[in-house]
């Protein structure tokens, strides 16, 4: 277990250790598929999602479809 | 009665009225709108998920179950760095390479930024994606978009959500002359069926719209309303339109007329 750290999903904090990947907070935050991640601004594919692991202030954005012109 | 198909990136279309799943009063509605515009591409977006709102899933499921082509926007996005994520985003979820690239200049108008367009759509044709750009009606950055392989070009008519129509009609004709091989697409302030019929006269190839629709009083019938316009329109401009004359001409024969030696005023 390595220490705890705070992240943003969607701009709400969140709670985040070393072994925490970007899926594992995405489903923290209640993220429902399909959805797309931002993370720091930049995209990661959907194959990423398990593999990439936090940092601390680390920017999640979870994205999904909407209506629009 | 035949009409030539709309081609999209080599993707042929029977209808040539591309419609926008926002703004309209409820999802009903929308719906039902959709299908009776006869459109078989029906734009959508992006937007951060927020859980207790069921994550936009009743959304996803509706616009899903109309089968038809999904044209993924980047509204909203100021740079090309937000675009191109944008458009990456989307791919993965809605499984399109399709893409309404918008990047906007100047909120006041929401007037595309035009080099920073030129610069995401490089970005994106090397990448794979088919673009459609959202631009102006200036035929030298229309002149840039084809140049790297833009197949589809989208100038605005006037403004988003204005309703004012065809601002300027003669810079259309110069990019629809200049770019015959280009397809054409109106995207952005057309608020009557007779602005599309006006557009397609001209010999562009679409329009797509969505306040028009579904901020109409019956969004249901104007959709109709759009659809027979735009397809008076295509059929106006394959005919043939006459050229304008700055004098009268009769249309009825005058020779044998009785009272032919009076004065013939036409």
């Amino acid at each position: 277990m390595t220490d705890t750290f705070q992240i943003l999903v969607n701009d709400t904090p969140q709670q985040a250790n070393g072994d925490t990947t970007l899926a594992d907070a995405a489903t923290q935050f209640g993220a429902q598929a399909p959805y797309a991640l931002l993370l720091n601004q930049n995209f990661v594919p959907n194959s990423e999602h398990d593999r990439i692991t936090l940092n601390p202030d680390d920017a999640i954005e979870v994205i999904s479809a909407i209506q629009g012109g | 009665m035949t009409t030539e198909p709309l081609n999209i990136y080599g993707t042929q279309l029977d209808s040539r009225l591309l419609i926008g799943s926002a703004l309209y009063p409820s999802p009903d509605v929308m719906q039902q709108s959709i299908q009776a515009s006869g459109a078989q591409v029906v734009t959508l977006s992006l937007s951060r998920q927020n859980p207790e709102a069921n994550g936009g899933a009743s959304f996803w499921e509706m616009i899903k179950s109309l089968g038809l082509h999904l044209l993924p926007n980047t509204a909203g996005c100021h740079s090309v760095t937000e675009a191109v994520n944008m458009a990456k985003m989307s791919r993965e979820l809605f499984q399109t390479d399709w893409v309404k690239l918008e990047l906007v200049g100047d909120d006041y108008n929401l007037q595309p930024d035009p080099i920073e367009l030129v610069k995401a759509t490089e970005i994106l044709l090397n990448d794979g994606f088919k673009v459609l750009p959202y631009c102006t009606d200036d035929l030298v950055i229309a002149r840039h978009l084809v140049e790297l392989g833009c197949e589809v070009i989208m100038p605005w008519g006037s403004p988003i959500g204005t309703g004012k129509g065809l601002l300027n009609p003669y810079a259309l004709q110069a990019i629809r002359d200049r770019f015959p091989e280009v397809t054409l697409i109106v995207d952005s302030g057309i608020g009557k069926p007779s602005h599309a019929t006006q557009a397609l006269e001209m010999g562009v190839d679409a329009i797509l719209l969505n306040t028009a629709v579904a901020q109409a009083k019956n969004p249901v019938m104007m959709a109709t309303a759009f659809a027979r316009a735009i397809e008076a329109g295509r059929l106006a401009y394959q005919s043939g339109l006459i050229s304008e004359r700055s004098t009268a001409k009769p249309s009825t024969p005058t020779l044998d007329k009785p009272f032919w030696h009076q004065m013939n005023y036409g």
